[in-house]
């Protein structure tokens, strides 16, 4: 082998030699490249090219030096700074927190970042497109991206490990404290990726791409901050919490957080996914994930500040209902808003794979993607969300007066809040179905149509009626049921009569309803049969059924030369 | 069983349609970037996609490489559809966009190694696969160069390599020729043409007619998004009733003869030049040599029949009106 040949790849070599010289390889070592071959074979393409790309890119090259001298610089100037105590004191906090920010900074900024800008730099370079016709899914082309992002964090965490592992022999830091704040590191790392993947394609145009680009950054400096001071004080304090209760917050925390990050993971797919394919129901699926994580989360600690849900003032489980249901309103509002902007394409590629029998049509429909049966999916699982934390407060109402009278505003809210969004989010189908006539809308247009309708239901009401008194103030009347702010506010005050209650409950079923008959059949679109000729392919693609005598094989692959 | 070496590329001999576009339409709000377009390419031939700049070629193309959907209409590649059945026609295709997107920190070899990987390659049928690729396209002395600094001939004799790297049945070219040098251009040009010959169908745009003219079965002439023509140059010259031009020397008597040529119903706008006449011939061959042969017969002296068929570009300039959208 020539000199020049002995410096690149072994593969590469094979290829500018050819296959023609001698191979006197012992057999134990063929087998061992076999499987190793194999194990690269198998890996996420993506993982491999952007790795190849990273350890050879600038930013790595500059970013993991300074990590490596910063950290060196700060256990010399930290251990001097702390002479002479270094000897008889707990000194690990003092050094951790430095190698804290030493390892935060790429950790949590710059390889969130460098994943920001590959799949910007994927869409702009128009290199997504060469991506998106080849084998890969756009699910492995961000799953990829995040491995390559996780494979970067890993490397500048086995760098700083030594120097962690120096801290903790100086005592003063116990193992259970340092291996949440690394663990807290990693995830918040890897969630900051994932979030930066999910902002990257959202912006198409220069503009956009600027101020989308700005809001990463925003987000990635507060969330830095934030959980910087967060390890601050578990540094300083230790974890403060212990046994179950310690368990159950991690657990929480893990279950609620890791769950919305699959939902993240799924849009961001789906933006990558052609439109005549099905979009949807991978993303309804993470939501129903992160709901039911919500609710049990939700469940476990009403049940836990409350004693077993016999406590005698459950101030705090009144405090995680309420907590709960503001937060499943202001989520249907947002995902329910842009699942109504959906768009309505329904190729025989996504017919194809809608539930085909009865039961699966009786229990899926409602995953079928298109704005119809968004705006059923997220009714049902707005009044599932808000229905199940009310009957937790019901459960409450038994423990006194103080909680019977909670629950009964708890009852109005939440029939207002179900009401008055349903009814919104019908409005922003019609609204959206309207525009798309003539308009190419996307799903973000659905939460502008949202802020749309909803401040004409609440400032329309309101203006006819300062106009009806002369401009001068005015007493609530039922003619200001649409307006929501003031309602709302009427009921937390428990100052609202109930018929009002009533009206806006039956305006919010009946435009449900309306929205129901006038959709009919396209809520219920049927399955279509896929060809025999497209499923004999599909076979033989995956299941390395051979080719017939007669046929060529138009992959020139011949047997067994690809993975599916 | 077919057990075939990855490195030879399949040849395709049946003589089916390979490529179809039924009523195509592709709107972008009120500007109409494809309307009605309908055509059909047969296995194994090179079709050539002609039309000024903002036709519909690259919008048409990219809907047949699964990377946009019709707004109406149908494409089909090897019978499957583009917008149903996207992953099988990519099995079978290879796209060439105009503008070749690179990567950072990459070499050619780790990039087409990528995309073969990206395709499905495994082992050593990829070695091979990526081996006849770097050979094809004569790149295997760049295989460590970083892409950044290759020429634009370079990259785009790699671009083509990375669409051929899983080896498909159908090629879509889009400007390949654009930016080149004549060199790059010859080459690209044998390169073209050696895969028509392996079987390969194979659907080219370009602005450089008289290449296209030379490299192609049938070419497909598009403007505002509408076809106007499609089938071999002579076919459309034929429908487009065009004519010869018919240079003949004749030694003596030519004013004569060009009396006798303004008679001949097939015959327009005589020119006599010295020894030479130069006339508009619409007959067919047959009517061309019975031409020669009545003068030949009435004594005169020819010396030399010249014919001149008109070129694409002429079929070209004759066929669209210059309009932009």
């Amino acid at each position: 082998m020539s000199t020049a040949e002995e410096s690149i790849d072994p593969s590469l070599a094979e290829i500018l030699r050819g296959a023609s010289t001698e191979d006197r390889t012992p057999n134990w070592l063929k087998r061992v490249d076999s499987w190793a071959t194999r194990a690269g074979d198998a890996v996420n393409p993506i993982l491999v090219k952007e790795t190849r790309q990273a350890l050879k890119s600038r930013q790595f090259v500059v970013t993991f030096s300074l990590l490596l001298f910063a950290s060196l610089a700060w256990t010399v100037v930290g251990s001097l700074l702390q002479m002479p105590q270094i000897y008889y004191m707990p000194s690990a906090p003092q050094m951790l927190t430095g190698y804290y920010f030493v390892l935060a900074v790429p950790m949590l900024m710059v390889v969130p970042l460098a994943a920001y800008r590959s799949l910007e730099g994927e869409v702009d370079d128009g290199t997504l497109e060469l991506l998106s016709i080849t084998s890969l899914s756009p699910r492995q082309i961000v799953t990829g991206k995040l491995a390559s992002a996780a494979l970067q964090m890993l490397l500048y965490f086995v760098a700083l490990f030594p120097c962690v592992a120096f801290a903790y022999t100086l005592r003063g830091v116990d193992l259970p404290t340092l291996g949440l704040l690394m663990g807290v590191l990693i995830l918040a790392g890897l969630g900051l990726t994932i979030f930066a993947l999910a902002m990257a394609p959202v912006s198409q145009g220069r503009m956009g791409q600027i101020v989308s680009l700005l809001a990463t950054i925003a987000i990635l400096v507060a969330a830095e901050f934030a959980i910087g001071s967060f390890a601050m004080d578990l540094i300083q304090y230790g974890i403060l919490i212990e046994g179950s209760d310690l368990i159950l917050l991690i657990a929480s925390t893990i279950a609620v957080l890791a769950s919305f990050l699959f939902i993240l993971l799924m849009a961001t797919t789906a933006k990558l996914t052609p439109e005549s394919e099905n979009r949807s129901t991978g993303i309804r699926v993470a939501i129903l994930v992160h709901l039911f994580c919500v609710l049990a989360v939700a469940s476990g600690f009403i049940y836990k500040l409350t004693e077993g849900l016999a406590a005698q003032n459950p101030y705090e489980g009144a405090g995680v209902v309420t907590v709960a249901t503001g937060y499943f309103v202001l989520f249907w509002a947002i995902v329910g808003s842009m699942i109504c902007a959906e768009a309505p394409t329904m190729t025989a590629r996504i017919r194809r794979e809608l539930p085909g029998t009865f039961l699966t049509r009786l229990l899926w429909t409602w995953l079928t993607p298109g704005p119809a049966t968004g705006l059923i999916f997220t009714a049902v699982c707005l009044v599932a969300c808000v229905g199940s934390m009310h009957f937790m407060m019901l459960q409450m109402a038994s423990l006194g007066p103080w909680a019977a009278s909670q629950s009964s505003t708890h009852l109005q809210m939440s029939l207002l809040l179900v009401s008055y969004l349903t009814f919104a989010l019908v409005g922003v189908r019609f609204l959206i179905s309207f525009l798309r006539t003539r308009n190419t809308v996307n799903v973000r247009v659905g939460m502008a149509a949202l802020a749309v309708v909803l401040l004409l239901m609440a400032v329309v009401p309101y203006s006819i009626a300062l106009h009806w008194n002369d401009y001068r103030q005015f007493e609530y009347s039922v003619w200001q049921a649409s307006n929501w702010v003031w309602t709302l506010q009427r009921t937390m005050n428990s100052a609202l009569d109930p018929i009002v209650v009533y009206i806006v409950v039956g305006f919010g079923a009946v435009a449900f309803l309306v929205h129901l008959v006038l959709l009919g059949q396209r809520v219920l679109p049927q399955r279509l049969a896929t060809p025999e000729r497209v499923l004999d392919e599909y076979r033989r693609l995956s299941g390395w059924i051979p080719p017939s005598e007669e046929e060529s094989d138009p992959l020139g692959l011949g047997t067994g030369g690809t993975k599916t | 069983m077919i057990s075939r070496s990855a490195d030879i590329p399949a040849v395709h001999t049946d003589d089916s349609v390979c490529i179809e576009l039924r009523r195509l339409h592709r709107f972008f709000g009120p500007t109409k970037a494809v309307r009605d377009i309908s055509f059909s390419v047969r296995r194994g031939h090179v079709f050539g996609y002609i039309g000024p700049n903002g036709a519909g070629k690259t919008t048409s193309m990219r809907i047949l490489a699964t990377l946009d959907l019709p707004s109406y209409g149908e494409a089909f590649v090897d019978g499957f559809s583009v917008i149903n059945d996207p992953e099988l026609v990519r099995h079978r295709l290879g796209y060439m966009p105009d503008s070749f997107g690179t990567y950072r920190d990459v070499n050619c070899w780790e990039y087409l190694d990528f995309f073969a990987r990206a395709y499905g390659l495994v082992g050593r049928d990829r070695t091979r696969r990526l081996r006849w690729v770097l050979d094809f396209t004569g790149t295997r002395g760049m295989a460590e160069k970083p892409i950044r600094g290759l020429s634009k001939g370079m990259k785009q004799r790699l671009c083509l390599g990375r669409a051929l790297i899983h080896d498909p049945s159908v090629l879509i070219l889009d400007e390949p020729a654009a930016g080149l040098d004549p060199r790059a251009r010859i080459e690209l040009r044998r390169m073209i043409g050696e895969l028509a010959s392996r079987g390969k169908t194979i659907l080219v745009s370009s602005h450089i007619l008289t290449e296209l003219a030379e490299m192609c079965d049938s070419v497909g002439i598009i403007e505002q998004g509408q076809l106007l023509a499609t089938g071999s140059v002579e076919e459309i010259q034929r429908e487009r009733k065009q004519h010869r031009e018919l240079i003949i020397r004749v030694l003596e008597r030519s004013g004569e003869m060009a009396k006798q040529l303004a008679m001949h119903q097939n015959v327009q706008n005589l020119v006599v030049d010295g020894q030479l006449v130069r006339m508009e011939f619409s007959g067919d061959m047959p009517s061309q040599a019975m031409l020669v042969k009545e003068l030949i017969v009435a004594g005169f002296e020819i010396a030399e029949v010249t014919a001149r068929s008109k070129s694409l570009e002429d079929v070209f300039l004759q066929v669209t009106e210059g309009l932009v959208q």
